[in-house]
């Protein structure tokens, strides 16, 4: 086992274990930080596939920004008095029962569809991937990246618009 | 296992735990938790389908654009979830049925 | 000319690109004012303006394509608008004589309505709707006659639709405006239809949709293609049998109605015509000359007796526009157009002076408290010393209608008459009919329009007898300069100097089947008669009727036309959806309850016998008891009513209870708990995958 192998490996087992803990964590602050380690994990899985500047998304996207919201939400909403950020379960039992069917599918699936025995025509990873993505942005998907940009325009209108004081908030505070 | 696999098998697992999270966890910061997981599942496929190709970048233009889709999807939802609290003075999903016939 | 980029614009003629400005100046217009009219004080003066600058560069389009020989026409530019099935359809303008006249006609006529509504509907709370409305109108009836193809022009027609909607419909508050909108609304849209089968059967046929692809080349098409376009423009211009929508369609604000009837949506149905006519087959010309010439003498005969002043003159368009399309069809087509050019002309005036009547008898009535029906022409009468402007227009419109010399009337109508007699020299035999009811009906036009002329300027104001006092007259308004000033523009159109400025009595230009000197002055001679009967019968006011109650209904109700396709027509239509809902209700539920029922019973019990038995004694039972016992009265009627109430009322009562007790177990699932809903169709999900695992897996 080369060096490269055995940290692709702990990365599965890192993203796979704080995913884990995650899911049954019952603190939620708790579980917005294994959040991150899972990004992390996630990012660094990307790196090994070959795709580096996916990888630099995730972390700055994914990390810097989504989970900032998620820990901002958590606080936000976390009744800070009782100083129990906690949660508990509905379903519990149903819900990890079909969790776990799906899972066995998932994994039949994988298994017999015959995905892991197809040639790909290469194996080697290239290496210029920052600059593929680059042209890939402007030429190809020139369209949607401009819709994407209207779109997060339309979220940060949205979002402020939705999160906004409303007048009778106000004038509860007031008085 | 081959790499192929473990990246497949980790999607599917990470996909399952955010199964899990949204059905069954009764605050809704939880479940968006758990959105989160079943997007990074789906971009990890992608990703790994991506290594075939050598030359190909659609996958990684997908995951790129989800990433980005996942971005403005959480701020939408914490806004919509501070609104809810705001409201009900909860944020568990389960007590928000004002909708239910 | 093909455009492939922007940079081409610049090949383009500069007229084309000012008729492209038009529609798309307007459409703008209409954007503008429906976001910031209200703001703006409703605008008005935003869209006069607006009009006006389209009504220059509209005239001036006009002027440089009727100045250029017709060999260098049509002036034409596309650009592809979509592709479908690897066909190009295109848009584009095409700019020849007709459309650059239309052009001309429609941003003029509409730019005198907005000067007129200045005042008009200066203190109507909705007037920034008003504004707005009257851009997309002309935007859509621009559009309309400039489309290079039929497609486009199907685009406009159905905006043109839209818009006429919306302002028919303007106090959509009161119920016979909202009513009138509707019936307008669906009368044409059933007319389209026509227009859409052609439109279908035109592109499996030739492919396109082109002036040039389609009708240039000389050969006539399918019968059936000109029926259903005959179809879509009878319904548009309100001829025999979809005119019913036009009178109604008055009950919109005044200038709208002159605008309808002038130059912006039934003349669309006679530019349609015009178009396609070259290409139609011989029977379908005959067929448009006979429908033609058959409702312009129905409507002509109905304008005789309305009281409203309105309903007169829509009564006389319906007529009017009956008279161009029997031009078209007997083969007068250039004085089918003429007469629509000099039509839009008079018939707006009229419609306006009609307007400017109605406008200042309401501010007279709110002066001198006095109530009475403000359109009755039985309460007017005299008003020519009130309003001496508007009488004297009215004497030009009127002149023009009625065809005499020196107006636009008598040159038009001249040649549709003699068109009318060529054809029917042409053909012989019963084509004779057509000429007979056009000059009829010309005739009967010239006795109308001076019946309402005696009755609403001449004699004696009836006004009091209808409970206004003695200030009633004095309390007259002057008579606006918004107002006058497209009065006077119009009356002057209405001449002769527009259309033929060399020779008043001769338009040089076309030529009729037949000439014959002496008939256009017998024409002229047959109106002049026409006037004098109605001034001397109508010489002391309006009539009392001394007809038979029959014969007066058949002209005041136009031939009971409406109620005839309510029975017909909608009551069929309506009971036939009422029997199908009954069906629905009664059988089709029924069995699914008794299915349910069934089923239920068969649950709770859980036993088969005990279901047959409920079937048995609720279903089987009473229907034996009823059919046992003897009775003399076993009509089919109480059959019916014994199924309806026994056996149909206890089925649906018996079963529902138990139906409903089943929807309540079901209902639980919409428990309002997301997390149910997700866990459920995730379910549903894997149950999927596992089947498709199972099916592709073996």
């Amino acid at each position: 086992m080369t060096m490269t192998n055995i940290l692709f490996h702990a990365f599965i087992l890192l993203t796979a274990g704080a995913g884990f803990v995650l899911a049954i964590s019952r603190n939620i602050v708790y579980a917005a930080f294994l959040l991150f380690v899972v990004l992390l994990g996630v990012a660094g899985l990307y790196i090994f596939a070959g795709a580096e500047f996916l990888a630099v998304s995730q972390v700055i996207v994914y990390v810097g920004g989504t989970l900032i919201v998620v820990i901002f939400g958590v606080m936000l909403t976390a009744k800070m008095r009782e100083m129990k950020p906690q949660t508990d379960f509905v379903n519990l039992v149903p819900g990890a029962m079909l969790a776990a069917a799906i899972f066995m599918a998932l994994l039949f699936v994988i298994r017999e569809s015959g995905v892991l025995s197809s040639p790909g025509n290469s194996a080697a990873i290239a290496s210029d991937n920052v600059h593929r993505v680059g042209v890939a942005t402007l030429t190809d998907y020139l369209l949607p990246f401009e819709l994407v940009s209207i779109l997060l325009l339309t979220v940060l209108i949205g979002a402020a618009y939705l999160s906004r004081k409303t007048k009778i908030e106000k004038e509860e505070q007031a008085t | 296992m081959s790499a192929m696999e473990l990246y497949l098998t980790l999607s599917a697992f990470l996909f399952c735990l955010g199964v899990f999270l949204v059905v069954t966890r009764r605050n809704a910061v939880m479940a968006l938790l758990g959105i989160e997981l079943i997007l990074n599942a789906a971009n990890l496929n992608f990703v790994a389908f991506n290594t075939k190709y050598a030359h190909g970048i659609d996958g990684q233009m997908a995951a790129l654009f989800v990433i980005v889709l996942a971005a403005a999807e959480v701020a939408v939802a914490f806004a919509i979830v501070l609104n809810v609290y705001q409201r009900y003075k909860t944020v568990n999903i389960d007590e928000i049925d004002t909708l239910k016939d | 000319m093909q455009l492939h980029s922007l940079s081409d614009l610049s090949q383009v003629h500069l007229p084309v690109l000012l008729a492209a400005a038009v529609p798309l100046l307007l459409l703008l217009g209409f954007v503008v004012l429906a976001a910031w009219g209200r703001r703006m004080n409703g605008g008005g003066w935003l869209a006069v303006g607006l009009h006006g600058l389209t009504a220059l560069m509209g005239f001036f389009v006009f002027w440089t394509t009727f100045n250029e020989s017709e060999e260098f026409l049509p002036w034409h530019v596309s650009f592809e608008w979509f592709q479908i099935g690897g066909k190009s359809i295109e848009m584009g303008i095409w700019l020849d004589h007709k459309s650059g006249m239309m052009l001309g006609l429609v941003t003029g006529i509409t730019f005198l309505v907005h000067v007129f509504s200045l005042s008009y509907i200066a203190h109507d709370a909705m007037r920034h709707r008003y504004w707005g409305y009257l851009s997309l109108f002309a935007a859509a009836m621009c559009g309309l006659v400039l489309a290079d193809n039929l497609l486009m022009m199907f685009v406009f027609w159905e905006l043109v639709g839209l818009a006429s909607y919306l302002l028919i419909g303007f106090w959509f508050q009161e119920k016979l405006p909202a009513m009138a909108s509707q019936k307008a609304f669906i009368v044409n849209r059933i007319a389209d239809a026509g227009f859409i089968m052609a439109l279908m059967m035109i592109w499996s046929k030739y492919g396109a949709f082109h002036w040039g692809g389609l009708f240039a080349d000389g050969d006539t098409t399918d019968v059936w293609i000109g029926i259903c376009l005959l179809v879509g423009a009878l319904g548009k211009s309100a001829q025999f049998p979809f005119q019913l929508w036009l009178p109604d369609a008055m009950a919109g604000p005044t200038p709208v109605s002159s605008l309808i009837h002038a130059a912006t949506m039934v003349v669309a149905g006679v530019y349609l015509l015009l178009r396609i006519a070259p290409s139609m087959d011989a029977s379908i010309l005959t067929l448009m000359a006979c429908i033609g010439a058959g409702t312009a003498l129905m409507a002509a005969v109905s304008a005789l007796t309305q009281t409203d002043i309105k309903r007169v003159l829509a009564y006389s368009t319906v007529s009017q526009l009956g008279l161009m399309v029997m031009g078209i069809g007997v083969g007068a087509a250039n004085y089918a157009f003429l007469h629509l050019i000099g039509h839009a002309f008079f018939k707006c005036g009229l419609f306006l002076t009609a307007g400017a009547v109605i406008h200042h008898l309401h501010h007279a009535q709110e002066k001198a408290h006095a109530h009475f029906d403000a359109q009755d022409m039985r309460f007017m009468g005299g008003l020519r010393r009130q309003m001496p402007l508007v009488f004297v227009a009215w004497l030009c419109f009127a002149a023009a209608l009625s065809g005499l010399p020196l107006f636009s009337g008598f040159l038009s109508k001249d040649g549709l008459l003699l068109g009318a007699i060529g054809f029917a020299d042409r053909i012989g035999g019963w084509a004779w009919i057509v000429p007979g009811a056009a000059i009829l009906a010309s005739f009967l036009t010239a006795f109308y329009i001076a019946r309402q002329g005696i009755l609403v300027f001449m004699g004696r104001n009836r006004a009091q007898g209808a409970g206004a006092g003695l200030d009633f007259l004095a309390a007259f308004p002057k008579t606006d300069l918004r107002m006058a000033l497209p009065l006077v523009l119009l009356a002057l159109g209405s001449t002769w100097l527009l259309f033929s400025p060399g020779n008043p009595l001769h338009v040089a230009r076309y030529a009729v089947a037949i000439e014959v000197p002496w008939l256009p002055w017998a024409f002229a001679g047959l109106a002049l008669i026409g006037i004098l009967a109605a001034g001397y019968l109508y010489r002391k006011g309006p009539l009392p009727n001394r007809l038979n109650q029959f014969v007066f209904d058949l002209s005041f109700r136009h031939f009971f036309l409406d109620p005839l396709t309510q029975r017909l027509i909608v009551r069929p239509l309506l009971a036939l959806s009422r029997l199908l809902a009954l069906i629905d209700h009664y059988v089709i539920d029924g069995a699914v309850r008794l299915v349910a029922g069934l089923i239920l019973r068969k649950g709770h019990r859980a036993s088969l016998s005990e279901a047959t038995d409920w079937v048995d004694h609720h279903l089987i039972d009473p229907v034996a008891d009823e059919v046992m016992r003897p009775r003399e009265q076993h009509s089919l009627s109480r059959a019916t009513a014994w199924l309806d109430q026994k056996l149909i009322d206890r089925l649906v009562n018996g079963v529902a209870t138990v139906v409903m007790r089943a929807g309540k177990r079901v209902g639980h699932l919409q428990s309002g708990k997301l997390q149910l809903y997700i866990l459920y169709t995730l379910l549903g999900i894997l149950l999927l995958l596992l089947t498709l695992m199972y099916i592709f897996t073996g």
